[in-house]
């Protein structure tokens, strides 16, 4: 039987490192698109475009100006004298966000009385309407807390933020184990799914079925390219990360073993589709659109707990959902086995269930 | 090219794609999937974020301000342990967003005036949430003890999506990327698997001319690439009940150009490659990977270093992007968006031209 496998194994491999394109997309997806993607995606929304309508023209009212603008967060943009020139420039999305200061602004302020100020955001981008709602929300109530009304001698409550495993709250770092987890799964599914249907589709399959090679065997044979690949790639990653800046402060054994777990899911989807499927064409537009699913639900692109519910539930269905949990755990926050055992069983879980799937699936086509 | 001719291999090819009802439910259902998917699954606004709020002072000061910060829609209690270290733990485990440390003698230093340090934490490792979270949590701890101390009233509205409803702002984002993903895609598989059976010979051997073969190749995934359009905005307008704020009619023609110039890229691709999986990986570079990424549906472009907004802007859907949220939220018209429309067009006859001429090159 291990002479059976070793030689299988031996012809896959052969397969595989015979094939420009797969090397290509090995490659690419490993160094070309990380980096790509870490270098063009990871920034914070900065720079907010701000238009600003003064009618108060007072000292108080160009501090708040000031106050808005002096930091990352806003640029100003424009000045307006009212409201109805403004529209237009939100309209063309020449601007993220309005500041209206009514008049008597100051007059208020120094007379303890409250005073209202207006705030316009454009919602119709969602990403920057919430960033540049929150930044005007937290920069007025440290303005008004340090500039006004209150007496002097009284002290309020002083915060202390402090943003742990990423401090300068970039999306870089994130952004490149991401990338990292997720050319894992493209090519877990991928490449073993094609390397299966190619088989079935030019026939060679019933040369095989000829053999007294088994399911499982096949199976074991295909899939031992794309872990050993993919596991080596991470050598090359971790010199890219560094270079990248991301810090590893776990250990790499615990990487190494938990990445095999995770590439064993991957495979196992991609030897399901393979069993589902008839031709390359299939099987390309399966696994091609059955990875989005999975990506949607890891929380690389949307944080997990501002999903709903129920598709939380279903985010713990997702490979890659574990492993960015696994190595952001690593890599950001020194975590180790004893913080990650967990999800290392449901990633054991996942592949059992799709192996067997695919198995039974694929012994009656056998 | 006669009309005629092309409709028949039009008609081969209409043939084809109803023999594999497969590619068809995957061309129509999964659109639909990646609709429901985000558009339930991403929310750009935070709201419950699990804190961890570890309370040593235990006065009505302390229960105040933690009230605060569970009352502001933006945090959710976790936990309240005693033990800053299980909050510490929860932050590693990623099973909180962020953790609050109200100190021994919190109410008494506020009461006398004195300064009193509270501590948030913030996970660090979703950089979008962490920094909504650290500018609203930074703003309740500004704001308290009272309304007193807070005299600026900043009373904020936001325009063209008051609610922040991330559906309104998704949904028209997903018609652009939807109709990049699958019809080039659908197309250079096509063409691919006559190069790769060897069926194209028969072709090259035909009078077909080359206007003809294109042609007639992109009338029918034009055709499905517009059903999709028609699923996907239909779905989105209805099921998800977005407002449209402008002309409909006016989306789905402008629409029906984006669609005839991503099956052109599809076409062009197809010229490229002779294997399906080569299409497959050409496809996945030139157009849903920037469809995706770079076309601000999730990522800002202007936050992109300057080579990459280029890179982002030698793609059409970000102009198709613009003009559909441009349709959709902002009730765009003709006049604010004609720009996009212009562009797309001049990029369809650009791409059908190189196709068409890669193609020649081909049979030479």
């Amino acid at each position: 039987m291990w002479g059976r496998i070793a030689g299988l194994t031996v012809k896959e491999f052969t397969q595989v490192l015979r094939d420009p394109i797969i090397l290509f997309l090995v490659v690419y997806l490993y160094s070309a698109e990380l980096v790509i993607c870490t270098l063009a995606l990871g920034f914070d929304v900065q720079n907010l475009k701000l238009g600003v309508i003064d009618h108060d023209r007072t000292e108080v009212s160009r501090t708040v100006i000031q106050e808005l603008t002096g930091g990352d967060n806003f640029v100003l943009a424009a000045q307006f004298a009212d409201m109805r020139q403004v529209e237009d420039h939100l309209q063309r999305g020449a601007l993220d966000a309005v500041v209206e200061i009514p008049p008597g602004f100051a007059r208020r302020i120094a007379a303890g009385r409250r005073a209202d100020l207006g705030v316009v955001v454009d919602g119709s981008n969602g990403n920057v309407a919430a960033r540049a709602r929150a930044y005007v929300i937290e920069i007025l109530a440290r303005f008004a807390q340090e500039r006004t009304g209150a007496p002097r001698h009284v002290h309020g409550v002083r915060p202390a933020l402090r943003v742990w495993y990423n401090p300068d709250l970039t999306n870089t770092r994130f952004m490149a184990l991401t990338m990292l987890a997720e050319a894992g799964l493209m090519l877990g599914v991928v490449l073993p799914a094609a390397a299966i249907v190619r088989e079935k589709q030019g026939g060679t399959i019933e040369q095989l079925r000829v053999t007294p090679i088994r399911a499982h065997e096949l199976f074991l044979a295909k899939i031992m390219p794309t872990i050993v690949i993919c596991t080596g790639a991470v050598f090359p990653v971790l010199l890219i990360l560094t270079l990248l800046g991301v810090p590893m402060r776990g250990s790499i054994g615990t990487l190494l073993v938990l990445t095999v777990v995770f590439l064993m899911s991957a495979v196992s989807i991609g030897v399901f589709v393979a069993t589902i499927t008839n031709t390359l064409q299939q099987a390309m537009l399966v696994s091609f659109f059955g990875l989005f699913p999975l990506l949607f639900l890891s929380g690389t692109i949307a944080p997990i707990e501002t999903m709903p519910g129920w598709l939380q539930a279903a985010t713990q269905a997702s490979p890659l959902r574990h492993y960015v949990d696994i190595v952001s755990g690593l890599f950001l926050k020194g975590a180790g086995i004893g913080e990650l055992w967990l999800h290392a069983v449901v990633l054991i879980a996942i592949s059992a269930a799709m192996f067997a799937g695919g198995w039974f699936l694929f012994k009656r086509q056998w | 090219m006669k009309l005629r001719r092309m409709l028949a291999f039009s008609r081969k090819e209409v043939l084809e794609i109803s023999r594999d009802p497969f590619t068809v439910a995957v061309a129509i259902f999964m659109p639909l999937v990646m609709l429901f998917l985000f558009a339930y699954a991403i929310s750009l606004d935070v709201e419950n974020a699990p804190l961890v709020v570890v309370d040593q002072d235990k006065s009505a000061a302390s229960r105040d301000l933690q009230a605060r910060f569970l009352n502001s829609g933006y945090f959710m209690l976790k936990a309240a342990p005693d033990d800053a270290r299980v909050a510490e733990h929860a932050l590693m485990r990623g099973e909180t967003r962020a953790a609050l440390f109200i100190p021994n003698g919190f109410a008494r230093r506020l009461s006398r005036g004195e300064p009193t340090p509270v501590q948030l934490i913030v996970d660090g490792t979703y950089a979008t949430t962490a920094s909504i979270l650290s500018a609203y949590g930074r703003a309740i701890l500004y704001a308290f003890p009272g309304e007193l101390r807070l005299p600026i009233q900043p009373e904020v509205r936001v325009w063209y999506n008051p609610q922040l409803r991330s559906r309104d702002f998704i949904v028209p984002g997903l018609f652009a990327v939807i109709l990049m993903a699958f019809p080039p895609l659908l197309t250079a598989l096509a063409v691919a698997r006559e190069k790769e059976l060897g069926t194209i010979a028969q072709i090259y051997a035909s009078p077909m001319t080359k206007g003809e073969f294109i042609a007639g190749k992109l009338l029918p995934y034009a055709v499905i690439a517009f059903l999709e359009l028609l699923i996907v905005v239909g779905g989105g307008l209805l099921w998800f009940s977005v407002p449209i704020r402008g002309s409909l009619l006016l989306l789905i023609v402008v629409g029906l150009l984006y669609v005839v110039c991503t099956v052109s890229i599809g076409l062009l691709v197809s010229t490229l490659v002779r294997t399906q999986l080569a299409a497959m990986l050409v496809a996945l570079i030139v157009t849903l990977m920037p469809a995706f990424l770079f076309s601000g549906f999730v990522y800002p472009i202007f936050t992109m270093p300057v080579a990459f907004q280029s890179y982002a802007s030698a793609f059409p859907t970000r102009y198709f992007l613009e003009a559909s949220r441009g349709i959709v939220l902002r009730g765009a018209g003709l006049k604010e968006i004609w720009a996009y429309i212009a562009i797309i067009a001049a990029y369809t006859v650009v791409v059908f031209a190189l196709a068409a001429w890669r193609f020649r090159k081909r049979i030479a």
